[in-house]
């Protein structure tokens, strides 16, 4: 079992190291020290992100397998190891590396339109996942329910959507000349609000079940589909707010490239939880068949 | 058989426990008393493998581990079951039951899905509800409860569930 080996520390651990490789790679250049080391924090930036999203993947396959009568938790599964998959591809074609052998690579319109086809099936398929969860949980009967103020902050994230909407100007692909990107952006944007929206219920279930690992594993869950959307809602309402040089500027710069890293390793940290809650019934089946044949022996 | 004797004397007489004017009547008494005599080696023997057993387990498990309670728990329900000391004992056996499932879905998800998970199990099975839960209804219950343990803990949980109600 892949579960075994990548556990919740491991996963907390390669996000302490992708942070502080960053850190150490961009640090030296904000004191003065040293110029910019683009491609060695390009590749620290793909690299890790590529490996948090493979381990979510894996992780969440596993997972999707441990379901083989639940229909609707291992579509579930399958659709946040969908977005995992997915978002390794957008990962590689966000990278600035292909700088290197595409001059203004990352300045290219076809970079968003690039970057876009990949968020939209990202998306769909995250939503799709907290969706089929919360049906899940919803549909065992045990009385699991999204409570009044979930409906209140669940009404605030589609009136923050309808505002983005509004004053989509702000938004990256306002002025890109394909449609189909500015079409793209909005339809992904759309679907990260919804998804939003989701976690808020499958949060609610994870609140109501009075502790245990799953409900650590969704309340990550919840923590990835929030941190994402609230860093885009940010950077579009900076972007309305800030000059160019403002939102390039070190301390921002920095905090964003922070949390954009974090985000895919909340997204593995998520699934490590969960595969934990495996692997510790697995042990606890072991023990007590191992209890129940010395019992028998004696 | 216990003739002149307590129960509890015969007891502490085995585990070396008793005082020495108790302990010289016992063994003038099973010197010449065949039915005491086999009493006697009867209790020794099942003392000897429950101490055998014990240490078994010991070896195996570490002494915090809740598993080894509640095979111990296991172990005595059965021997009060074979002395046939019934009166309450089957209600507060399944409570007991019921105990160490909650306990063993918890870690997992939760204290209160698997309290809701029980009275749930209870409800679509032949017992109707938790309190008319007995020996009679377990394994009805327990199969009720098996698949919503699937979707709250997986497929691994769920036969840990299945093999923990399972005695």
């Amino acid at each position: 079992m892949i579960s075994a080996r990548i556990t919740t520390k491991v996963v907390w651990f390669g996000l302490a190291l992708n942070l502080c490789a960053y850190l150490a790679a961009h640090l030296p250049w904000w004191a003065g020290l040293t110029p910019r080391l683009w491609v060695t924090e390009s590749a620290i930036k793909t690299g890790f992100l590529c490996l948090a999203y493979g381990l979510a993947l894996s992780l969440n396959l596993e997972i999707a397998a441990e379901y083989r009568q639940a229909r609707w938790l291992r579509l579930a599964w399958v659709a946040l190891a969908g977005n995992a998959g997915v978002s390794i591809v957008r990962m590689v074609v966000e990278s600035s590396l292909f700088n290197l052998i595409w001059p203004g690579y990352t300045r290219d319109p076809l970079w968003g339109l690039l970057q876009h086809l990949a968020i939209v099936p990202a998306n769909a398929f995250l939503l799709f996942g907290l969706l089929a969860m919360w049906w899940a949980y919803h549909e065992v009967g045990l009385g699991f329910a999204i409570e009044k103020r979930d409906y209140a902050a669940i009404a605030g994230i589609l009136g923050l959507l309808i505002a983005l909407m509004v004053f989509r100007e702000g938004l990256s692909e306002a002025r890109s000349p394909y449609a189909v990107s500015r079409w793209l952006q909005l339809l992904g944007l759309t679907l990260l609000s919804l998804s939003a929206a989701a976690s808020l219920a499958t949060h609610r279930v994870a609140m109501q079940m009075g502790g245990g690992k799953l409900a650590v594993a969704l309340r990550f869950l919840t923590l990835y589909t929030l941190l994402r959307g609230g860093l885009v809602l940010l950077q579009a309402s900076q972007r309305v707010t800030l000059t160019e040089g403002q939102q390039t500027s070190g301390s921002y710069s920095v905090f964003m490239n922070l949390c954009w890293q974090a985000v895919p390793w909340v997204a593995a940290l998520a699934a490590a939880y969960r595969a934990e809650m495996t692997i510790h019934a697995a042990r606890e089946l072991e023990q007590q068949r191992a209890a129940k044949a010395v019992l028998a022996s004696a | 058989m216990t003739h002149l004797f307590s129960e509890e004397e015969w007891t502490d007489y085995i585990d070396g426990r008793i005082d020495d004017e108790t302990r010289d009547r016992i063994e003038a008494h099973i010197i010449g008393c065949l039915s005491c005599w086999e009493f006697y080696e009867r209790m020794a023997t099942a003392t000897r493998a429950l101490t055998a057993c014990g240490a078994g387990l010991r070896a195996a498990f570490a002494l915090q581990d809740r598993r080894l309670n509640a095979g111990l728990r296991a172990v005595f329900a059965k021997i009060n079951e074979a002395e046939g000391v019934k009166r309450e004992r089957p209600l507060r056996a399944i409570q007991q039951r019921l105990d160490a499932l909650a306990e063993v879905m918890a870690p997992m998800c939760g204290s209160q899905t698997a309290i809701k998970a029980l009275r749930a199990a209870a409800q679509v099975s032949p017992a109707r509800s938790l309190e008319s839960v007995t020996e009679d209804n377990w394994t009805s219950f327990l199969s009720s409860l098996k698949p919503i343990a699937a979707v709250m803990c997986g497929e691994t949980g769920a036969r840990l569930v299945w093999e923990s109600g399972q005695f």
